[in-house]
């Protein structure tokens, strides 16, 4: 095969362009930069947390957050205020611990106010019989037939099994075993329940019966719990809690005020520990250093709990010193001040292990040696040399805390110490969704999945920015 | 090194006794008193109060219990039937270090399973799965990963147990049972081991896999599975030692959430017990414990690592 | 190839480790699958108790009755103990003159019969053939009225400081009651003399009004005015401040029972005490052998084998965290008619609901109660059982007590406190908070607590439904009127805005019901902000000490099976009376029905009337505190035990009794 001798040139050696720099010159945070973007796990982080971050700021406000009857969105503290058709105000109960429901997604079959519950046949079929004394005679074991009669059923519900339901002309028909004769029965849904139960005819789909050690049978079923509590019009997107507050509203409220006791604790962590393991350093070997570094051991050794527990009581004369330097301080911002500073009370020990090693690591290399020798002060060592050469890692720890704080809340409150009520945090709505986990799973669902995709964001972006400014780790 | 160990005793010693003294005075902070109960009256409580000494001034108190610690004494629990603090706390631990014991070896095998196949095959598809595995180990929180578990693994699957069972004979449980409840706390627990473990495993093995004599080794002959057996793992073992220390005390100290969930009678839930309750030397008693877990803990790992690296030893011993 | 060789390795030893976990899959299936659990030891411990053999040639499967606690024991001495833990134990492994049976009702227990004077001031006990037995289950001594005398006169002992000494009052043991008041006074004045000493000027700090100075000479001048009133008091009653604490010591030692022989136990009474058969049922005045406590000194009641049993049952295995073992008293008086083997229960500090619902469905205790989403889930099973309670929930309004605020001074109003009352709804709290049978509560003495004999044993609420239509107690829900009511007392005070501290204690259901109050008030109340405060147990106490708060939500369970444990609460300076609530007229009710001239127990009807009449004042007139709701729950039970009473006060269930159909 020929080639053709035009298609090459001869490139001239030109010495001048030997120092020459090709690519552009990047700073330390430009390559640091450039490195974190190629990260595709940093850039979903960094990117989730940016999401999570807006619906934090803008979804517990107008126009993002449903309205009251009297046009104010939802607040995170108070029950909705809401009326039906006739303009009757709809009762606190009515609208209390309902799943999530969201218009259009709802067709997708999630977010659409079921839920699948577990309940006896005496909850489908009879539910909770008025209080009253002839109807808590009719109760009893022995009084099974009157009881039916009573209530206008065939059946009562501990003498029958369900085997199945279906739609029959488009009624809902229940199949039945009798227990005492094992005939197996078909008849319509509506003629088998009392007027009691909440489970009227159309208000669940039936999943599966299950009699279990004890003899009771347990009946599956997806209910729809807008059908049942009768609020077929009404939207609450992730649900409401038992004292019927919006959860959408809590959870953002809630990531908002988790994230800023984070972002707080971890400012307050790293401004002590910066200065601290500073100081340390640059006495490292003196008897200062010594004393400093028992020192955190013995802050360390303060157990927190006990901390708090004084700081509560203490929280009179707190909020006098505090309002004397800002007034109108609030009780919920002192109790929360409170929070953070009790997170912060050990985290700021371990940031200043690392500045203070890192600075001992710094402090004998040449380059500190020369600027020292040409007459550099302290400070401008401080600020020149030693800081720029710890930034990288330091921006690193900063972004590990956060997730750390995120968690250390909600372990605050579910040990009973969280934050003033009612404020909503993820650890709060993480508690609560745990008390519901039986009923409605989506109400720990929800907190947690956010909880834990926030966390996890964190991480990834701090992952990446430890690959990207502190080289050596990768 | 004699001289070492001594010195660094003798500052554990001062330590502990800081440590000491500090929460002694701190927790005369806390409001109330032991006997605070709404069903008695004042005068009665104070009869309490001056049955224990505590209307004594905090000093005199101070030097007393001081005086009994020297003897070995560190007081009794004023909510638990005058018992002993030395005897609650030795009921205790075993049932934390079963399950922190358990979440360790668990977490540090695993974690150092799935480094070294991260390191191995570096920037494969293993290494980001297990990456993002670590990840993600650390970002769910030990009470959601815990209800979790509890709701749909044991309610629902039906496998494993909702509480930690402790060894009882007389009640049948043997040591096979107490170990399989105790799995799902110490899951819970080495979550966190597993991922920083293999995080170490991982970087330290990378390093290690491009130093010059791992090279040369490969130069000489040695196949790769060989060279990584014989070489390259057991140095990069030897700094994740070092994170083993500090996840000890992590995992003893830590577990509050897990003995919550699990039912496990541990220290860290007596220490909750205590504080709600104001039982002063209780409360001394398990916080100078865990301070001297961690010195000691400390101290140990500097004395093994200068063992295994005698680059350390003789730094420590100019210091 | 090597590449999947190291692979495969490392796999492998990751599944063997898995395979270890589940390889002890099968033996924890085994055991603990039946309530009756028959891998348990022989629950005999003697082996010469029973020389009955059943007739059947197989012997019967031993009763064990599998069950959950969920704290551990404070104190096993009968003088010391103050918590239920303690006292469920407590009176199941001892036994007193009487223990409580069916109903509440005493059934006499070592006392053979009891002599009443006509006057009601002496009790004369006889006392059957019973014995200690120790932890081995072998007789120690038999148990005579000294033990009796012993017991009691600990309660009242400086040395041992009990807490519940005040048991020694309430039943009016003559010259205890007098030791219990002069204690109480003393102490108070101990106190007053101290704080003078420590009295400090750095602590007062000047205000626009008074210089610090000002301050602490009017305090100190107020504290020698109180010190001195005491001293005129003490010395005017007994001559001189010593004299006083000798007159103390003597009261100790002449307190009101004496032994006269082994079986005979004689009690003396400073005033009639209706309820004096009830409060022997209580483990405070349980018997205790001198000798025993003797010989094992300062460890008795440390471990159960420094503990003597003369109950049903012997505390076999005492595993603080983990196990309370009981098994049957082979040497009680009354042991063939106790049909438990014994009564294991497993000891889970703070177990979560879910968990010990889950162990009773599985069979591994024989009893739960139900709370939160399980009793809307479990709620109507065949095997659910109603746990029916008289502890009573409410918010105290600070109504003055410690310094004045402008809140305090608006509640000091009785419409401001009537308008809290109606403002809040109360049946959200019972039917959705909780929903478990918890009872809306207008009213203070809860309903099934105390009937009268005097009204054809009709139930109190009954009662006062026939003479005042207060059944359901007084002031009911009602919007609009508080709004208007409050309206009116802002008005009078001129103020448009007022904060309230409502303090609770920390906890999920207590912060869901802090909030609902908080809406109401804010939402029914024009011009109202409400603070709700979470605090430790500690704190919240000492808040409520020295009344800084406006609300405060506080809880109540009887002492003894009558009114007064409810009404004497709310007495002018009482101890439980953080109020500042103060009525001579509701005091000297009180003191008639107390002490008084009510007490003949031939006014008992008179007598119950005049405290229904009180509760009416209490709530209608003076609304002292805001009734929340009377607490209930329910449980599941295994269907196969039988006569399972709990109780309302004492000990919650009596185990003698409890038996298991096989």
């Amino acid at each position: 095969m020929s080639v053709n001798k035009d298609k090459f040139v001869l490139v001239q050696n030109k010495f001048e362009d030997v120092d020459k720099i090709e690519t552009q010159s990047l700073t330390f945070w430009q390559d640091a930069w450039r490195r974190l973007r190629k990260n595709k796990g940093a850039m979903f982080g960094l990117a989730m947390i940016f999401v999570l971050i807006i619906f934090a700021i803008a979804a517990p406000m107008e126009p993002f957050v449903p309205n009251n009857a009297d046009g104010t969105p939802f607040s995170y503290k108070k029950a909705p205020v809401l009326f039906d058709e006739e303009g009757n105000e709809i009762a606190k109960e009515d609208i209390s611990f309902v799943p999530p429901r969201i218009p259009g997604i709802e067709k997708l079959g999630i977010f659409d106010g079921f839920t699948v519950i577990e309940r006896g046949s005496w909850d489908i079929l009879i539910g909770n019989l008025p209080k009253t004394t002839e109807w808590d005679a009719l109760k009893s074991p022995l009084k099974r037939k009157d009881l039916i009669a009573a209530l206008g059923i065939p059946y009562h519900p501990f003498e029958i099994n369900f085997i199945d339901m279906f739609k029959k002309d488009g009624v809902n028909f229940a199949k039945v075993k009798v227990l005492a004769t094992g005939e197996i029965v078909e008849l319509p849904y509506a003629d088998l329940i009392s007027e009691f139960t909440r489970f009227q005819d159309g208000t669940f789909e039936y999943v599966s019966s299950e009699v279990d050690d004890k003899g009771v049978e347990m009946i599956k079923i997806n209910a729809d719990y807008y059908e049942i509590q009768n609020i077929k019009n009404l939207y609450f997107w992730f649900g409401t809690d038992k004292l019927a507050l919006d959860v959408w509203t809590r959870l953002w409220t809630g990531v908002r005020v988790s994230l800023l006791i984070a972002l707080a604790s971890m400012v307050l962590d790293f401004s002590m520990g910066i200065v601290y393991g500073t100081v340390a350093g640059f006495y490292a070997g003196t008897i200062i250093d010594t004393i400093m570094m028992r020192f955190t051991e013995i802050i360390g050794s303060i157990p927190m709990l006990v901390f708090m527990i004084i700081m509560i009581s203490l929280i009179d004369p707190i909020e006098t010193f505090i309002s004397g330097i800002f007034p109108n301080i609030t009780y919920t911002t002192v109790r929360l001040l409170i929070i953070i500073v009790a997170m912060s009370l050990t985290g700021w020990i371990g940031v200043s292990r690392v500045v203070r090693a890192q600075i001992l690591k710094l402090r004998d290399q040449e380059f500190i040696l020369a600027s020292r020798t040409l007459g550099a002060s302290k400070i401008r060592l401080m600020q020149k040399h030693l800081f720029p050469n710890i930034i990288g890692q330091l921006v690193v720890m900063m972004t590990f805390t956060i997730p750390g704080a995120i968690y250390y809340e909600a372990f605050l409150t579910f040990i009973g110490m969280g934050l003033p009520i009612p404020m909503a945090s993820l650890g709060v709505l993480l508690r609560d969704g745990y008390n519901s986990i039986q009923t409605i799973p989506a109400m720990l669902l929800i907190p947690s999945f956010i909880m834990s995709l926030l966390m996890l964001s964190i991480n990834l972006l701090a992952n990446g920015l430890r690959d990207a400014l502190d080289p050596r780790m990768r | 090194m004699l001289r070492y160990v001594v010195e660094r005793l003798f500052l554990i010693f001062l330590t502990l006794f800081v440590v000491l003294t500090i929460n002694f005075f701190l927790l005369r902070l806390m409001p109330g008193t032991p006997f605070d109960n709404p069903k008695i009256t004042p005068a009665q409580k104070e009869l309490m109060v001056r049955k224990y000494g505590l209307d004594d001034p905090v000093g005199v108190q101070y030097l007393r219990y001081l005086n009994d610690v020297l003897h070995g004494d560190f007081g009794v629990s004023f909510r638990l039937q005058d018992q002993p603090v030395t005897k609650l706390i030795a009921m205790r631990l075993p049932h934390t270090v079963q399950i922190g014991s358990m979440a360790l070896v668990f977490g540090v095998v695993v974690g150092i399973l799935l480094g070294a196949l991260a390191a191995i095959y570096r920037g494969s598809f293993w290494d980001g799965f297990v990456t993002i595995l670590a990840v993600i180990g650390v970002s769910i929180p030990s009470m959601v990963l815990a209800a979790l578990l509890q709701h749909y693994v044991v309610a629902e699957w039906g496998m494993f147990t909702y509480l930690y069972n402790p060894i009882d004979a007389t009640r049948g449980i043997s040591v096979w049972d107490s170990l399989y409840s105790s799995i799902l706390p110490a899951f819970s627990l080495s979550l966190y081991v597993i991922s920083a473990t293999m995080r170490y495993m991982r970087s330290e093995l990378v390093e290690v896999l491009n130093s010059d004599y791992i090279l040369l080794a490969r130069a000489k002959g040695l196949n790769k599975t060989q060279v990584i057996m014989r070489h390259a793992l057991r140095n990069a073992l030897i700094p994740v030692i070092t994170i083993v220390g500090p996840m000890t005390i992590g995992l003893l100290t830590g577990s509050l959430v897990i003995e919550m969930f699990y039912g496990v009678p541990g220290l860290s839930r007596l220490l909750l017990n205590a504080t709600s309750q104001n039982d002063y030397f209780l409360i001394l008693g398990v916080n100078v414990f865990y301070s001297f877990l961690f010195v000691t803990v400390i101290l140990i790992i500097d004395l093994l690592y200068g063992v295994i690296d005698p680059r350390i030893r003789l730094r420590g011993g100019k210091s | 190839m090597k590449k999947i060789l190291v692979m495969l390795l490392v796999l492998a030893m990751v599944f063997s480790l898995v395979a270890c976990g589940g390889n002890n899959n099968e033996p924890n299936n085994a055991p603990n699958n039946a309530v009756v659990n028959t891998e348990n030891e022989p629950a005999n411990t003697g082996d010469t108790g029973n020389t009955e053999e059943p007739a059947d040639t197989t012997p019967a499967e031993p009763k064990v009755l599998n069950l959950l606690e969920s704290s551990n024991i404070p104190s096993l001495t009968t003088w010391q103990a103050t918590d239920s833990v303690s006292f469920l134990i407590l009176g199941n492994i001892g036994s007193g003159l009487y223990t409580l049976g069916e109903g509440g009702v005493p059934v006499a227990d070592i006392a053979e019969s009891v002599d009443i004077s006509a006057d009601g001031l002496t009790y004369t006990f006889k006392l059957k053939d019973a014995d200690w037995s120790t932890v081995d289950g072998e007789v120690y001594a038999p148990v005579t009225a000294n033990d009796f005398v012993f017991a009691w006169k600990k309660l009242l002992d400086p040395a041992e400081a009990s807490q519940y000494s005040f048991m020694i009052s309430t039943a009016s043991i003559k010259n205890g009651k007098e030791a219990v008041a002069l204690n109480e006074e003393l102490i108070g004045y101990e106190a007053d003399v101290e704080n003078l000493e420590t009295m400090d000027p750095a602590n007062y700090e000047d205000t626009d009004e008074k210089t610090a100075k000002q301050q602490y000479d009017e305090a100190k001048a107020a504290l020698e005015e109180k010190i001195a009133a005491e001293e005129a008091s003490l010395t005017e009653t007994y001559g001189s401040i010593d004299a006083a604490y000798t007159a103390l010591s003597d009261l100790r030692d002449g307190l009101g029972v004496t032994a006269v022989d082994d079986h005979t136990l004689v009690v003396e009474l400073s005033n009639p005490v209706p309820y004096f058969i009830d409060l022997m049922t209580f483990p405070s005045f349980f018997p205790a052998n001198e000798a025993f406590y003797n010989e094992v000194g300062d460890s008795y009641a440390k471990s159960n084998d420094a503990f003597l049993y003369n109950g049903a049952f012997i505390f076999k295995e005492w595993k603080i965290s983990e196990r309370h073992y009981l098994t049957k008293n082979p040497n009680y008086w009354d042991a063939e008619n106790v049909a438990l083997d014994a009564i294991d229960f497993r000891v889970i500090e703070g177990v979560s609901n879910d968990t010990a619902v889950q162990m009773y469905l599985d069979g591994e205790i024989a009893t739960t109660a139900l709370s939160g989403e399980n009793v809307e889930k479990y709620g109507n099973r065949p095997d659910m059982v109603p746990l029916e309670d008289v502890v009573l929930f409410y918010l105290e309004i600070n109504q003055g007590k410690g310094e004045m605020t402008t809140t305090k001074q608006l509640l000091s109003d009785v419409r401001a406190r009537k308008a809290i009352n109606m403002a809040i709804d109360k049946t959200y709290i019972t039917d959705v908070i909780y929903a478990n049978g918890s009872l809306p509560a207008d009213y203070f003495v809860p309903k099934g607590f105390v009937g009268s004999a005097a009204h054809d044993n009709k139930d109190w609420r009954q009662v006062a439904e026939d003479m005042y239509g207060g059944g359901e107690g007084y002031n009911h829900y009602n919007p609009e009127m508080a709004a208007e009511l409050f309206g009116a007392a802002m008005a009078d005070l001129g103020v448009s805005e007022v904060e309230f501290e409502l303090i609770i204690y920390q906890g999920d259901t207590a912060a869901q019901v802090g909030t609902h109050i908080q809406n109401e008030l804010e939402k029914n109340l024009p011009g109202v902000t409400v603070i709700v405060q979470a605090l430790p147990f500690s704190e919240k106490l000492k808040r409520s000490d020295e009344g800084t708060y406006t609300l405060n939500w506080g809880g109540w369970g009887p002492d003894y099976p009558d009114a007064m444990t409810w009404m004497d609460m709310w007495v002018t300076g009482g101890g439980h009376n953080s109020t500042g609530y103060a009525n001579a007229d509701y005091d000297a009710v009180i003191e008639a029905t107390k002490s008084g001239d009510l007490t003949a127990p031939e006014k008992s009807g008179e007598r119950f009337e005049a405290l229904v009449t009180l509760e009416k004042k209490l709530l209608e007139e003076d609304q002292v505190i805001v009734p929340l709701y009377q607490r209930s729950g329910v449980g599941l039970r295994d269907p196969r035990i039988m006569n399972w009473f709990r109780q309302s006060f004492g000990p919650d269930i009596i185990y003698k009794w409890v038996d298991l159909a096989q």
